[in-house]
């Protein structure tokens, strides 16, 4: 594993990455099972530290979810705002996007 | 640094067909949520099966997501609806729960009330992971433990955390990383380590 690559994905992980070099990562992340797999252990590392107890850490809750996820119909494209304009508007006085009503 | 930049790149991948890029945000948020969810109910298996359910749910409300929040405030607020109505749909079936108890299990999964989370094999890969992070953290240099600790603990961010150290951001980058490399070095042979008994996605 490159070690630049990884050093990327440890600030990635930590939402410490410019926006650019992010965009680029997630394409790689989502598609290479190996990376995937090392940013799921940081979730665990992270976990650990924090001590969440009663929290399984080998639940497998990620791959039953994929599964789920796998039968579905892939979202639609739709025109996003950049994330350099959503970025920005972070704390900002727009209205929140809310979840959707949930029955 | 942008807040939310890291999500949000991920959210758009999904947001165009890239189901791949949101096994990465079910992966880094998974413990978290069940453990938000864990406010709610006690039993860790029904927290997980509410946790599944959010993520699912969070996944077909994708398109409507604009970023305008943090994803992982509108994540969470999914899980929290989702796990209120959990409760009230468990609340409102006792009876039909004891009517029940002579039934197939299966019928006790459908509820999550008969599963059984903390089986052996669970709890002891779960203390094999605890254990050899905490031991990977004890062994690493004081600078990368500090580091990685005010990081996943305390929530500081770099130049938070370059402020406390007193070296630059790039330094605690580094620190950071190398910290989860050492760990992650460790960790690696508990999940590939053969024992047969971690999924791939965790």
């Amino acid at each position: 594993m490159n070690e630049e690559l990884d050093s990327q994905l440890s600030a990635m992980f930590d939402d410490e990455l410019p926006a650019a070099e992010c965009e680029l990562l997630a394409r790689r992340l989502s598609r290479d099972e190996q990376l995937k797999a090392r940013w799921g252990r940081y979730a665990v590392i992270g976990a650990t530290i924090r001590a969440e107890r009663g929290v399984r850490l080998n639940a497998g809750l990620a791959g039953r979810v994929s599964a789920a996820i796998s039968s579905e119909a892939p979202l639609a494209p739709s025109p996003q705002p950049s994330l350099r304009r959503a970025g920005t508007s972070v704390g900002g006085s727009r209205s929140r996007a809310l979840p959707p009503p949930l029955a | 640094m942008s807040a939310d930049v890291s999500d949000l790149s991920l959210v758009r991948r999904v947001q165009r067909g890239d189901k791949g890029a949101f096994d990465a945000l079910v992966l880094k948020y998974q413990h978290k949520l069940v453990k938000l969810v864990m406010r709610y109910v006690r039993n860790p298996a029904e927290a997980e099966d509410i946790a599944q359910e959010a993520f699912i749910k969070a996944y077909r409300a994708l398109p409507q997501f604009r970023g305008d929040s943090a994803f992982y405030t509108w994540l969470y607020r999914i899980a929290i609806n989702t796990a209120k109505n959990a409760v009230v749909s468990r609340d409102r079936s006792p009876i039909e729960y004891d009517l029940d108890r002579n039934n197939t299990d299966e019928s006790y999964d459908m509820q999550g009330r008969m599963k059984d989370p903390d089986t052996p094999e669970g709890l002891v890969l779960t203390d094999e992971i605890r254990s050899t992070v905490n031991s990977a953290i004890e062994a690493l240099p004081e600078d990368l433990r500090t580091a990685i600790v005010l990081r996943e603990l305390e929530g500081l961010s770099y130049e938070e955390i370059a402020a406390t150290m007193d070296c630059p951001v790039g330094t605690v980058r580094s620190r950071i990383f190398r910290a989860r490399e050492a760990i992650d070095r460790r960790l690696r042979e508990v999940f590939e380590g053969g024992l047969g008994r971690v999924e791939e996605l965790g």
